[in-house]
């Protein structure tokens, strides 16, 4: 009668996780993902701070059986990036046709070879953020895709691309 | 350098926030036991799509729940056709309480349990010390065949009790039956006569015509007495001893003219007299079924048809306001999906750039 019960498996139910809790443990990823997109540590800091002030309000909607903090954090702060992008394009539409973008940090990660700083700088925004999620940050493939909103092959391709691309820049300008 | 080497390079150089910015983020975070959480954040975490997968079938349940039950509360009444019928003539049933229901089937006598004097006064009452012809028809319904004869026997048995007779009769039955009376009852008891008949099964019909005969009485008794006495002068004439042969022939024709017309005005009076004292009942009685032109529906149709009806209301309320919002959402969701493409193309275009 009491085999049942013993043999019974234990399941664990994890409390639900704080913002503080998740904030605390995926700034850095957060942080990380916008300085490979921004090439710049102020803007990154600026839009890592937006990313969380927006997350906390939205943090009533995070359902943790659709996907984890990390990911929920990294797609807030992507949203928040390319509003950014779009807000200063529309913005230096406005206000200088021709003006040219605003210059980036040469070193914007500490520790980087200088020759893969510059290769990363050729990259277009969309083939740094793969790299920044896939290889820096350590996402696998189909949390990739989610943050992105593309397909896990669509990730594997631009990965693909990207990492050929930069092993070739950083190639040309080692024989330079 | 290969792309392995590459891969190293960037995991071991991966950034982290400084402590300015951890501070930042510590100090937004903080904020979260001091927000107060909306009503509404459980539903909040629903997208769209999954709300409408719960809302959709949720109001298509309260929809068909709501014509549901409306049809069961509403399938608790008759059909309005039959109800009204029944229950008009139903609050006129007369009955002699303890009378016919003694003899009677047990079927029959519930409704003979009803009292009498508001029957009384349903059922129009000769006048009294005036001729009338009073005709009566009346049809009732009863349960079954075995209720059918036992209430055209006990009819027979009420009008014999109340003086009256049996003119015709007519008594079928198939899986239905109809017994159909030609009943003659002094006038004088007419009203009880109709109050007990009618506690014999359930009124459908019932009419009551009385036709006055008192001026028919009073000439034919004024044309008698009149003849009469023209008979008593002509015969007084006729005993005078003076009389030629032509004037007694002429008298005698005359008082025999007048005998024979007092005979047919005592004929005609004796008649009209007959038809005073007796009134006519016409009892038709058929059972339940044969009586039903429209069968009666059970609950469960009434309450199936009153769900239908209702499912049909809401079924065009829906339609209705498909047809008034359905444009407008088809815009707004045009509307969504442009801009959506738009937004796509533009973040396409700014992820392209370096």
């Amino acid at each position: 009668m009491h085999t049942a019960t013993l043999t019974r498996p234990l399941t664990y139910t994890a409390p639900p996780l704080t913002f503080a809790e998740a904030a605390e443990r995926h700034l850095d990823d957060v942080f990380g993902y916008l300085l490979y997109l921004t090439r710049d540590r102020a803007t990154a800091d600026d839009l890592t701070g937006a990313t969380f002030e927006k997350a906390l309000r939205q943090w009533s909607r995070f359902d943790p059986r659709r996907g984890t903090a990390r990911t929920w954090l990294l797609g807030i702060a992507r949203t928040t990036a390319l509003d950014s992008f779009r807000a200063d394009s529309r913005r230096r539409k406005r206000e200088e046709a021709a003006a040219e973008p605003e210059a980036r940090e040469a070193d914007f990660v500490e520790g980087l070879s200088p020759a893969l700083q510059t290769a990363l700088a050729t990259l277009s925004v969309g083939e740094r953020e793969v790299l920044a999620l896939r290889i820096v940050i350590e996402l696998d493939g189909d949390q990739t895709a989610r943050v992105l909103g593309i397909s896990p092959t669509a990730v594997s391709t631009r990965l693909s691309r990207a990492l050929h691309k930069l092993e070739e820049k950083v190639r040309n300008d080692d024989l330079r | 350098m290969t792309s392995a080497e590459l891969i190293t390079e960037l995991q071991a150089t991966r950034p982290a926030a400084d402590g300015v910015l951890r501070d930042r983020v510590r100090a937004i975070a903080a904020t979260e036991s001091v927000r107060r959480p909306s009503p509404f954040a459980r539903l909040s975490r629903y997208s769209p799509r999954r709300f409408a997968l719960v809302v959709l079938p949720a109001t298509a349940v309260v929809l068909l729940a709501v014509a549901g039950i409306a049809g069961l509360l509403d399938s608790g009444s008759q059909p309005g056709g039959i109800e009204a019928i029944n229950s008009d003539f139903s609050s006129r049933s007369p009955a002699v309480p303890g009378s016919a229901a003694t003899t009677a089937q047990g079927k029959i006598a519930p409704n003979l349990e009803k009292g009498v004097a508001a029957a009384d006064t349903a059922v129009p009452a000769p006048t009294s010390g005036r001729a009338e012809r009073y005709s009566a028809q009346l049809t009732l319904s009863v349960n079954d065949i075995d209720a059918l004869s036992a209430a055209t026997q006990q009819a027979l048995r009420i009008t014999r009790d109340l003086g009256g007779y049996l003119v015709t009769a007519s008594y079928a039955t198939t899986d239905s039956g109809t017994s159909s009376l030609t009943l003659k009852v002094p006038t004088a008891n007419v009203q009880q006569a109709i109050v007990r008949l009618s506690g014999l099964g359930k009124i459908v019909a019932q009419q009551v015509q009385i036709y006055d005969l008192q001026g028919q009485v009073d000439e034919l008794t004024k044309r008698e007495n009149a003849l009469r006495l023209q008979i008593i002068r002509l015969s007084a004439r006729l005993a005078t001893t003076d009389l030629d042969a032509e004037t007694r022939a002429t008298l005698e024709v005359r008082r025999a003219a007048a005998s024979s017309a007092l005979a047919q005005v005592r004929g005609a009076s004796a008649q009209v007299n007959a038809e005073a004292r007796f009134a006519t009942i016409a009892l038709m009685m058929q059972t339940t079924q044969s009586s039903a032109a429209v069968p009666v529906p059970s609950r469960f149709d009434n309450a199936f048809g009153r769900a239908v009806e209702i499912l049909a209301v809401e079924a065009m309320v829906v339609l209705y306001a498909l047809v008034i919002v359905g444009p407008l959402a088809l815009l707004a969701l045009l509307g969504w999906l442009t801009r959506r493409a738009l937004r796509r193309h533009q973040d396409a275009q700014l992820l392209s750039a370096q």
